[in-house]
């Protein structure tokens, strides 16, 4: 129960709620794959947790806290979370080791540059391009990055957001492989939101399908990965299959 | 001629300081003010009703500057629940609605006449030096106002406005506050606008409401977009520019033989081509943000 998402209805603007009754749990050290059209929510759900959202009813909880209380700026430490959001998640004008050490913004001196190093250490391609501008880096690269630099402050939880968008398919297996690693070595769980439904429920636990603000799928990774309706829905099919039938739960 | 230029330098050295101002919020933290221009009134006023009242000039010009604050940082919060646009439209409407107030309460601000006699600066002296002390005053301001924005867009907390800036979701979730950050930026630089709202009115000795129009920000937006946006020492030269260009233009009608009624019209047309060619051929503007040397220094 690392991630709890209870029935929440949140939006931008009022009276215009963009996830209506949302649940979902993110059991510890799973792999959980958001799918979905695009403009169904899946953006919005990940900010809900990260608090960049307004949320009007029901309740976010992290490791049994309510997180809904605590301001965004100190939701990252207090709760422990890692946050990469989709596109544009580095800093072009700055390098790679600035970059990375923006990550460790609230870790005293000494902790930012030993957490440093050792993600550089842990990410050769990183290394070698250390005092590279980061928006001379590769597609690929950049996720790297983006997701090294969320992961300074040791999260225990990961939020990631359509990671593999633009990737090339060797740098998109690159990542999914980085994933099920840093599940391994860093002891994480990690919310992935993903459009290559195939490769990443390959790597999860677990994944759900959102359609217009609601989870119309709910289920095992293996499970999702035969459904049939998984491939129309988040291609931008109308499911037949009301709301949350599959196996919710699983 | 050179009266008259040393008349330009003098506003242009007050509008600069506006555009320091406008750069901070705009240019270093994103916030897109379209009300700057209240901030200048409450400097403005602030001077005027106090010394209709026989206080002493520092004494309007402090409760100016606090007011000011005191407002900037109250503005900057209702980005918690305002989304950059709405926030932006919210500028506008308090800055208009400050209009209204100044026009409609007649008691205080005088209403629609507004308030004139305000005491100038250096009165011993002749027009000419007396441009000349005033050039260096408002020169000595700007420089003031010009150090203290490099100090905060060049130390540690630069680098977080601008993440603020670029990517506030991702600034917040590295640990930044977000919203802090702006109502810090709010109430360092409103005193700013205020301290040029104080200094015009003891220039031009008379505030009315009529100074406090939406075009007045129109102008120091423009001079901010022509300067280069985020760059503070390019927004200085945008605001001599535009100025002298809003100036010179006070001739169109002698020169062209165009009904002085029109004049005015064609005027702001001018600051709106410079406005629109700038921001169509050359949007970073003169003196484009220098990023890397900014933001790189860790
Ligand atoms: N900043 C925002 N302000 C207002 N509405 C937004 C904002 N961001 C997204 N939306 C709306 O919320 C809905 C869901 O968006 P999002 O969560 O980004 O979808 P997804 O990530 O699934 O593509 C869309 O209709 C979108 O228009
Ligand atoms: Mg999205």
């Amino acid at each position: 129960m690392s991630i709890q998402i209870r029935d929440i209805e949140a939006g931008y603007v009022a009276g215009v709620p963009i996830l209506k009754g949302v649940g979902v749990t993110v059991e510890d050290r799973s792999i959980v794959t958001v799918l979905g059209p695009n403009g169904s929510g899946k953006s919005t759900l990940l900010k809900s947790i990260m608090g960049f959202v307004s949320i009007w009813r029901g309740e976010v909880a992290v490791d049994g806290e309510l997180v809904t209380r605590v301001p965004p700026h100190e939701r990252t430490l207090a709760h422990s979370l890692g946050y990469v959001p989709q596109l544009d998640n580095v800093f072009g004008p700055l390098s790679v080791h600035e970059n990375l050490e923006i990550g460790g913004a609230r870790l005293s001196r000494s902790e930012r540059r030993a957490r440093t190093r050792e993600l550089l250490r842990l990410y050769p391609r990183l290394e070698e391009r250390s005092r590279a501008r980061a928006d001379s880096l590769s597609g690929g690269e950049r996720q790297m990055l983006a997701i090294a630099r969320a992961l300074m402050t040791r999260p225990r939880h990961l939020l990631l957001d359509e990671p593999s968008a633009g990737l090339s398919p060797a740098a998109v297996e690159q990542l999914f492989g980085m994933l099920a690693e840093i599940r391994e070595r860093e002891d994480v769980t990690i919310l992935v939101v993903e459009q290559n439904a195939a490769q990443s429920l390959a790597v999860s636990d677990r994944g759900l399908v959102m359609v217009t603000g609601e989870v119309a799928l709910d289920g095992d990774a293996p499970t999702l990965l035969d459904d049939q309706r998984v491939s129309e829905l988040y291609l931008g099919g109308v499911p037949d299959a009301t709301p949350a039938t599959a196996s919710r739960g699983a | 001629m050179l009266d008259f230029l040393l008349g330009v330098a003098v506003v242009a050295a007050i509008y600069g300081i506006l555009a320091i101002s406008l750069n901070l919020q705009a240019g270093a933290t994103g916030l897109l003010n379209f009300g700057l221009v209240g901030f200048f009134g409450i400097g403005a006023y602030a001077t005027g009703i106090s010394t209709m009242h026989g206080a002493p000039w520092p004494l309007g010009m402090a409760i100016g500057l606090v007011l000011a604050a005191a407002a900037g940082a109250a503005v900057g919060r209702l980005g918690r629940t305002l989304a950059a646009e709405y926030w932006a439209i919210a500028t506008l409407a308090l800055a208009e609605l400050l209009r209204l107030v100044a026009l409609n309460t007649d008691s205080l601000t005088r209403g629609p006449q507004g308030i004139s006699a305000v005491p100038g600066f250096f009165s011993g002296l002749g027009p000419q030096s007396r441009d000349l002390a005033w050039l260096g005053l408002a020169a000595l301001v700007l420089a003031l106002c010009w150090w203290v924005s490099q100090r905060v867009t060049g130390a540690q907390f630069g680098r977080v406005l601008r993440l603020v800036r670029e990517q506030p979701d991702l600034a917040a979730s590295l640990g930044h506050d977000v919203v802090g950050a702006k109502v810090r930026v709010m109430a360092i630089s409103a005193p700013m606008a205020a301290l040029a709202g104080s200094l015009y009115t003891h220039y031009i000795s008379f505030i009315g409401p009529g100074q406090l129009e939406p075009f007045a920000t129109f102008l120091v937006w423009t001079m901010v977009v022509v300067g280069g946006l985020g760059n503070a020492f390019g927004v200085i030269a945008g605001a001599a520019i535009v100025q002298l260009l809003f100036d010179v233009t006070r001739f169109i009608d002698d020169v062209f033989d165009i009904p002085s009624e029109n004049a005015g019209g064609l005027r702001i047309l001018v600051v709106g081509a410079a406005l629109l060619g700038f921001l169509y051929f050359r949007s970073g503007g003169l003196v484009p943000e220098r990023l890397r040397r900014i933001d790189a220094r860790s």
